[in-house]
Order: C-alpha cells, then sequence, then structure tokens
C-alpha cells in the first residue's frame, strides 16, 4: 500500500534540485548585490551631500540646503527598508532552499519555499500598490 | 541499475502536502505578479506614446522637457519585464499544474522556469549596475578635469 502511494507521489528528485539549486544561488546574488548595491548609493549620496544639497536649493526655491538633502535622504532611507524587507525574505528563502535540498531536509524546503512565497507577496502587493498609483495619475491627467 | 534509481529515489524529498500548499501558495502569488507587471507594461507604453512636451518651472530656471520617460528607454523596460513575466507565467503555470495532477514533468518544467526567471533578473541586475558603474566613472573623471 505505501509503495503503490510512493509510485504516485511527486518528488524533488535530480532535475528538480538542480533546478531549486541554481534558483536559490541566483536568488541569493541578486539579494547580496542589491543590499551592496543600497549600501553603495547611500555612501554616494553621503560623499556628495554638498553638492546635492546646493544644486536643490537653487531648482527649488524656499528650500533650504539641509532640508532638502534631509527630505531625500529620509525618502530614499524608507525605499531602501521596504526593499530590505523583501531581500530578507529572498535571501532566508534562498538559504533554506539551498540548505534544505543539501540536507534532505524538508523542514527547511518548506519553510525556504515559504520565504519565497512572503517575498512574492510582498513584491505582488506593492506591485499592486503601483499599479493604482499609476492608474490614478494617469486618470487625474 | 533499476535498483539504484529505486534506492536515490527513496532518499529524494517528497513533495508532502505541506510542500504542495507552499507550491501553490507560490505559484498563485507569482500569477498575481504577472498579471501586475503585464497591466504596468500596458500603462507605460500608453504613457510613452501620449507624453507631451511641457515646460517645467523652478522660479527663474525654465526648460522643455518631456513630462513622461522617453519611448526608447520604455521599449527596453517593456522587452526585459516582458521576458520576466513570461518565465513566471511558466513557473506558475506549470508548477501548479504539476502539482494538481501529480504531474513529475510539470513540475520540473515550472522549476525549471523559476530557475529561468532568477538567473535572467540577476544577469539584468549586473547589465544595470555595470552601466551606472561607467556612467558614475564618466561623470567622475568629467568632474575630475574640469
Amino acid at each position: 500500500m505505501e509503495e503503490n502511494q510512493s509510485v504516485f507521489e511527486l518528488q524533488v528528485d535530480q532535475e528538480a534540485s538542480k533546478s531549486l539549486i541554481d534558483s536559490a544561488r541566483w536568488a541569493r546574488f541578486i539579494a547580496i548585490f542589491c543590499f551592496i548595491a543600497m549600501g553603495c548609493f547611500l555612501l554616494i549620496l553621503i560623499a556628495f551631500q554638498t553638492r546635492i544639497s546646493y544644486t536643490l536649493s537653487n531648482y527649488i526655491p524656499g528650500m533650504s540646503e539641509s532640508g532638502g538633502f534631509g527630505v531625500i535622504i529620509g525618502v530614499i532611507i524608507f525605499i531602501f527598508a521596504i526593499i530590505s524587507v523583501i531581500l530578507i525574505f529572498l535571501l532566508r528563502g534562498a538559504n533554506l532552499i539551498k540548505k534544505g535540498i543539501e540536507t534532505k531536509n524538508q523542514q527547511d524546503l518548506i519553510e525556504g519555499l515559504r520565504a519565497l512565497k512572503t517575498y512574492f507577496a510582498i513584491y505582488g502587493v506593492l506591485a499592486i500598490i503601483g499599479l493604482v498609483i499609476n492608474l490614478l495619475s494617469l486618470i487625474a491627467k | 541499475m533499476e535498483q539504484q534509481n529505486q534506492d536515490s529515489s527513496l532518499f529524494d524529498l517528497r513533495i508532502d502536502e505541506n510542500t504542495k500548499e507552499q507550491l501553490r501558495g507560490l505559484s498563485k502569488w507569482a500569477m498575481i505578479v504577472v498579471v501586475t507587471s503585464i497591466i504596468s507594461l500596458v500603462l507605460s507604453i500608453i504613457q510613452a506614446f501620449t507624453a507631451k512636451r511641457e515646460t517645467v518651472e523652478y522660479g527663474s530656471f525654465k526648460m522643455q522637457a518631456d513630462k513622461n520617460p522617453n519611448v526608447g528607454s520604455v521599449i527596453i523596460s517593456v522587452i526585459v519585464s516582458a521576458i520576466l513575466a513570461y518565465m513566471l507565467y511558466q513557473f506558475s503555470v506549470f508548477t501548479k499544474k504539476g502539482v494538481d495532477n501529480l504531474s513529475q514533468p510539470d513540475l520540473n518544467k515550472g522549476l525549471s522556469s523559476l530557475r529561468s526567471y532568477f538567473m535572467v533578473y540577476g544577469i539584468i541586475i549586473i547589465i544595470v549596475m555595470a552601466i551606472i558603474l561607467v556612467a558614475l566613472l564618466i561623470v567622475g573623471s568629467t568632474a575630475a578635469l574640469r
């Protein structure tokens, strides 16, 4: 009975394992690369703080040099915080899926898939919010 | 040889009910991302082709500019997004089909599409970062020469 059932069961076979491990590797690379890129971007912003503040105060009348730069940094940190949450789920998913397959641990695989699902869920919700804002701006024109 | 295959399949991870549930959820959210991506693509195409030149004013500063992004950059982003959406669509459809019909080839095809999706995503990120780096180097060297 047990044997007959296992014939019809789905398995993470060699091909599926390879696909999942490769997916995990690329996902890990994307997450780490994006973290580094965000860090570099913040460093560049801080390095060019004086120039950016000066340019902003020239183009937007009534805005002080430090005020303009503060607003920009605030908005960027807020956006980066959201992106970081998404990337943490992607990284967690990638690590757990890889670990689960390499150590043949079912629980790690499930947790990895769950983290990846959360990544796509947050991505999906943000995409819907972006779409609604885009639609509203198109209608308002 | 057959005995060996049987032994190796004994040690393979099983797609149990919990794993199936996660895979179904994953394919559902992937499909939502695909649908929103396609609608966004259509919107960005509409915006690009209905762009008007407008005068932007900041105090004494005046300039003529396109309010919307130019057609060239929209075409590139549409192609890239369409490729990614297609791969994610394939992952979503085949994974769901594989899990629902207990079809190993479909499940494998779906997971292979997920690999392609992340691979293309990674390569695009590398290309974009390389372009940004080159642009920064050019701007930096131009500023240093002044």
